[in-house]
């Protein structure tokens, strides 16, 4: 198994849903031949140290993932003809990326409380209902 | 952190939390000369091993536009 990690770079005046869009376009393309994407994660704005397309700024985001056949030539390839894409890298990784807390804690956090509010929905739904038979009996 | 002069201590071999990392710009920066050359290991007193490392995320750095290729820019 090999690790690897890609970074690419996006215009800074992008929005939220926009930034959303790339990534997910993105982490399609590579879940296609990845074994399992560990992050994806946008790492923030910064100043390029030289102008690409004559852009100064920009966005970055990182994505970490693991591969059992190497295709990154092919992902660079598809990379270099996104428009939206100003730069990218992807370089192999020595150790198993450590998965980023955050984005677990926030993904685990709210499917959790989704079941909590089911399971009190449908636990004063049964109270309710017994209640009902009760006072029908 | 003055990077020239202290010797012939390894920075990362001391201080093993330091990671030589690519993203890690402060850290690196610190290495490169005003014209964005890298500095030699003799002159930092940085080890072999850790010289090579140092090399390769600095010129990650560049390719990805986080640090510049000629120091003209913040980086220097």
């Amino acid at each position: 198994m090999r690790y690897y990690e890609t970074i690419y770079v996006v215009h800074p005046d992008f929005e939220d849903s926009r930034l959303d869009e790339i990534k997910s376009n993105v982490d399609k393309h590579i879940k296609k031949n990845c074994d399992e994407i560990i992050n994806s994660y946008v790492w923030g704005k910064r100043r390029l140290a030289y102008d690409i397309n004559k852009i100064s700024y920009g966005t970055y985001i990182i994505v970490h993932y693991s591969v059992k056949k190497p295709f990154i030539e092919e992902l660079n390839s598809w990379m270099k003809i996104q428009e939206n894409i100003l730069a990218n890298m992807t370089i192999r990784l020595e150790e198993q990326p450590k998965a980023k807390e955050d984005n677990k804690d926030s993904v685990a956090k709210s499917v959790e409380l989704k079941n909590n509010v089911k399971k009190n929905d449908s636990n004063e739904e049964n109270i309710k209902d017994k209640k009902e038979l009760e006072v029908k009996e | 952190m003055s990077v020239i002069g202290r010797g012939n201590v390894c920075k990362f071999c001391e201080d093993k939390s330091i990671s030589i990392d690519y993203k890690n710009v402060k850290i690196i920066k610190k290495f490169v000369n005003e014209q964005g050359k890298i500095i030699p290991g003799r002159v930092t007193g940085v080890c072999a091993k850790c010289q090579r490392q140092l090399t390769k995320a600095i010129k990650r750095a560049r390719n990805i536009a986080l640090m510049s290729y000629t120091g003209d820019s913040f980086s220097a």
